[in-house]
């Protein structure tokens, strides 16, 4: 065996700390390394062709670089040694940056710890093996779970590349929450004017298949070929025949809240959310329609024109494979009446949401856009905003800034403004404002100087109601002194949380998401829209509070990391991963039981008896089973036990004192 | 009618009507002070089954995975409380087949240590009897006779005895026994107070210290109910060789470490191992300890509940344990 190891110098990185010349010509000591070199940055392409110039001239046979984390570099090693003539995976990379250099500070305690690295990676390197990728065939249709805005705008740009796309939205129509605002921030363009001829194209798509009033069931598979079922919801409407002519919304006599106008006036137990619904089609709430309770009525059935109505209507699951799932699935507002008990908790008539302001402000919400109080109908004198409700507010468990408040707070005040005429009073109480968008930051400066929104720096302590005002007692923070305000309407600025179902849904699709439920992204910074599920994507705000202009551009992101990822007809398998020695399996099936990706499988052996196989496609090689497998007898190909014996056994032998 | 009596009418019923291809309860040993396990397979010889304080054998060691013979053998056998919880253990993990097997719960007011008694006579034992509920008469080759209460002399599992009758039955062999109120009192861990509060390095020298009499007989992984691996023991494996062959305290610590955690999650404290094991071993100590530091963080009790998985082969990201 003939081993050659690279200790870079990455710069100061590494060896500001660690001795790595020493390091360099020390490993030459080690039992098979013939050959040892220290590189300033072996990343590079000089440091590349230096280990590829080694592999040639000292006919080495097996790599260990000694640099960053693998997570940096790995694939660029494997890359350079195959390039070299050596098979990618008789490489090892020893991490003496991140484990190392970067948490050390006296140089030879630093030198002896990577030292120890070094002989551990040399003790693997020992043991590795050549292995080769395999490849799958995988199905190109997508699937798309969310129709807000970032789905719609992922399913377009999906479908116009030619990819076949299932939209499943659990509502009965697409369009999510845009589709209730009114006017968009900085530009006060109409939110529906700009949404809805999306919205029909997606319905028109011949690449798009609406599936709404559906949710996701069950998603089993991998990257390339999931299997999904999804759950169509009862509607109680046989929509091949529902022409959206709304005369049963009409006739029927059963009142139900209306979550489409976030319950400022009731719609009816059968209903269509709003007049541009797509697809426009009615359901029924059955738990609100009057003859799912009592058994009497039917009045929907006499007055349908098509006959549409179905009582006997059950949920239904359809079977589906995709070969990418992309996460969409948006937002719900925070629940500001359980969280804030001191701004009356949903007592005070007059005291609204912001989303439930964006309907009033509608002309075709239900007010036909008459700003008014809810409390007697009168038009406001003033108007107070409150920001933050439900954002940066650890007593109600939400630290994090929703993104978007300061910015719809303006546009509703200059709204206000519109509406009710220059004479009305329009108070901002705020925290800070944040507006780092395109252009918003001069929105803000326009809604302060041009239309005299008063902005006060500071919370509010208390609303109540005193002689037919809602009173605002807060603090104004700059000045250092209490303010109350008497109100005529209050709008709070009430926050996003992850949707309700957002952890369940994470959970069928194993991916992982945050304290607050909102789907963890692969990194930050460079895999803003992947997962860490190989397949799976994010758009919009189930990955964080972000704005529509926000949401789209990451829309169209994934769609284009979905079209990369199918634009190939099969995809390589990486073959790091576990594989059964099926002589010494128990059946005990703990691989199984614990296994993420249900990759282990029960095989019938010729005898009739069964033993573990581990699905080849469906395995990421995260090491579970071989972690639980009693009996030893599942190894993760890359890892061979005995080379982790051996890694062991060599940190433990005493590293002679620098 | 005796729970033997019970036990034996179900033996035989079970037998007569092809219910099962053989029985397994209780027998009398060697002699009248010693209980062993017995096999029936005919109804003929069911009066054979005895039932008295010493059937401290946990039986569903007999039905664990790959031990019926032949396979596909329907078996009858019976279960006190704390044998039902490693049988519903290995239901929990589908290691056995609920359909195949016929079980007789016998309601147990706590088990008599056979190795108490023994301590207490210089001679070998000949007669244990048991008069009357409580009392154990003890007889010695030389004709010595002591008498003992049974609460003094029971196993040290018994006095902690949570579950006295089985979880998972067909049948019961007469009138339930009293049970604790399991929702006001959780688990009695006194028993590893004192190791609890021993240094690290005073737990690895004791724990060398308790495990170097091993002889590495390997008779308490035999006899646990939970541990399904026989033959392919890594334990006794050279490849790769986890364990030295050489006997040594570190060694057979490193042993009863793997095996601990083979069977963490899985471990009922059903006691078997100690008693099994021939150098009086206390086997307990490490599982005890696991199993309170599951009951802890988990609040999952080994083999009490049909629809759970054992705790660690769940892959729950949404455990309430951990966040995310």
């Amino acid at each position: 065996m003939r081993i050659g190891v690279f200790v870079c110098h990455c710069g100061s990185n590494i060896a500001g700390t660690v001795d790595v010349d020493r390091l360099a010509e020390r490993a030459l000591t080690l039992k098979d390394v013939v050959h040892g070199e220290d590189i300033m940055y072996t990343c590079s392409e000089p440091g590349q062709a230096a280990i590829q110039k080694a592999i040639e001239e000292k006919k080495l046979d097996r790599v260990v670089v000694a640099a960053c984390s693998p997570h940096m570099h790995e694939p660029t090693f494997r890359r350079c040694v195959d390039k070299g003539g050596l098979n990618p995976y008789l490489f090892e990379m020893a991490n003496i940056r991140e484990h190392c250099s970067w948490i050390h500070t006296d140089m030879p305690v630093a030198t002896d710890k990577a030292w120890d690295i070094i002989k551990m990676a040399v003790a693997k390197a020992r043991r590795l093996e050549p292995l080769f990728s395999n490849e799958v065939e995988i199905n190109k249709d997508v699937l798309v779970i969310g129709g807000g805005v970032a789905g719609i705008q992922a399913a377009l740009d999906l479908a116009d590349a030619g990819l076949k796309v299932t939209i499943v939205e659990r509502e009965t129509t697409i369009g999510g929450v845009m589709a209730k605002l009114d006017k968009t921030f900085p530009t006060i363009d109409c939110s529906a004017c700009i949404l809805t001829p999306r919205m029909v194209d997606c319905g028109q798509h011949e690449n798009i298949e609406l599936m709404t009033y559906c949710e996701v069931d069950k998603v089993s598979g991998y990257v390339g070929n999931f299997t999904v079922d999804i759950r169509k919801k009862a509607s109680m409407v046989d929509w091949s025949k529902c022409i959206g002519c709304e005369i049963c919304v009409q006739k029927c006599p059963s009142k139900a809240p209306d979550v489409f106008n976030v319950g400022l006036e009731p719609t009816k137990a059968i209903y269509i959310p709003f007049p541009q619904a797509v697809p426009k089609r009615a359901a029924i709430q059955t738990e609100y329609c009057r003859y799912f309770q009592t058994g009497k009525c039917k009045v929907c059935e006499r007055v349908c024109p098509a006959d549409a109505i179905d009582f006997e209507q059950k949920d239904e699951i359809v079977q589906k494979r995709f070969g990418a799932i992309v996460v969409a699935t948006g937002l719900d507002v925070f629940d500001w009446e359980t969280g804030y008990p001191e701004y009356g908790g949903g007592k005070i008539k007059d005291v609204i949401s912001g989303l439930q302001y964006e309907r009033m402000l509608n002309a075709s919400g239900p007010y036909g856009g008459h700003v008014h109080r809810l409390s007697n109908g009168e038009d406001p004198k003033t108007v107070v905003f409150i920001q933050c409700v439900g954002s940066r507010d650890e007593s109600v468990n939400r630290p994090y800034c929703s993104s978007v408040c300061c910015m719809y707070t303006a546009k509703q005040a200059l709204l206000t403004k519109d509406h009710c005429g220059s004479d009305v009073e329009v108070y901002v109480f705020y925290i800070d404002i944040r507006a780092t968008g395109k252009g918003y930051e001069e929105f803000i400066k326009r809604v302060q100087t041009e239309f005299g929104v008063k902005y006060v720096r500071g919370r509010v302590s208390k609303l109540y109601e005193d002689g037919g005002k809602v009173m605002v007692r807060g603090v104004d923070t700059l000045l250092g002194e209490q303010v109350e305000i008497a109100a005529d309407l209050v709008v709070l600025a009430t926050g996003i949380q992850a949707p309700e179902g957002a952890k369940d849904l994470a959970q069928k699709l194993n991916i992982s998401y945050d304290e607050f439920g909102f789907m963890k992204e692969g990194h930050p910074k460079l895999r803003p829209v992947e997962t860490n599920t190989a397949g799976v994507f994010l758009a919009g705000v189930s990955q964080g509070p972000k704005d529509i202009p926000a949401t789209v551009a990451q829309a169209s992101g994934t769609a284009s990391k979905v079209l990369g990822l199918l634009a190939k007809d099969k995809l390589k398998t990486s073959p790091m991963i576990a594989i059964v020695d099926q002589k010494n399996c128990v059946s005990c099936w703990k691989c199984i039981d614990v296994c993420p990706f249900s990759a282990p499988e029960k095989q019938e052996q010729r005898d009739g008896t069964f033993k573990s196989h581990v699905i080849e496609t469906v395995c990421q090689g995260c090491g579970v089973c071989v972690a639980t497998c009693p009996v030893n007898t599942i190894s993760l190909k890359g890892f061979p036990t005995d080379a982790i014996l051996d890694q062991i056994e060599e940190v433990l032998q005493p590293t002679p004192s620098h | 009618m005796s729970r033997q009596d019970h036990i034996r009418e179900f033996a035989a019923q079970a037998l007569a009507d092809g219910r099962v291809d053989y029985f397994i309860g209780w027998k009398q040993g060697y002699n009248s002070s010693e209980v062993v396990p017995a096999f029936v397979k005919d109804p003929a010889d069911v009066d054979q089954l005895i039932w008295t304080p010493l059937c401290h054998h946990n039986l569903v060691t007999f039905i664990k995975r790959n031990m019926p013979d032949p396979a596909d053998a329907k078996i009858g056998l019976c279960v006190k409380g704390c044998d039902s919880r490693t049988l519903v253990a290995l239901l929990q993990e589908e290691l056995v087949d609920k359909e195949k097997l016929y079980v007789v719960g016998v309601p147990c007011d706590g088990i008599v240590d056979r190795r108490k008694l023994e301590k207490e006579f210089a001679d070998e034992l000949v007669d244990i009897a048991f008069p009357e509920r409580g009392r154990v008469v003890v007889t010695t080759g030389k004709g010595e006779t002591r008498e003992f209460a049974q609460d003094d002399v029971l196993l040290d599992v018994c006095g902690r005895c949570r579950y006295p009758n089985a979880l998972y039955a067909d049948d019961v062999a007469g009138p339930l026994e009293a049970e604790p109120d399991r929702e006001e009192s959780g688990p009695d861990w006194s028993d590893i107070a004192d190791f609890e509060n021993l240094s690290d390095d005073e737990k690895q020298a004791a724990l060398e210290r308790v495990y170097a009499t091993c002889i590495r007989c390997f008779a308490c992984v035999h006899v646990c109910p939970v541990c399904v691996c026989w033959d392919k023991c890594v334990n006794r494996s050279r490849e790769p060789e986890l364990v030295a062959q050489k006997v040594g305290a570190k060694e057979n610590l490193l042993f009863q470490m793997i095996h601990m955690f083979h069977v963490a999650g899985r471990c009922t404290s059903c006691g078997a191992c100690d008693r099994a094991c021939p150098v009086e071993i206390p086997l307990y100590l490490l599982h005890r300890k696991m199993n309170k530091e599951i009951y802890d963080m988990f609040g999952f009790e080994p083999g009490t509940k049909l629809d759970e998985k054992p705790v660690f082969q769940l892959f729950d990201l949404a455990t309430d344990h951990f966040g995310d």
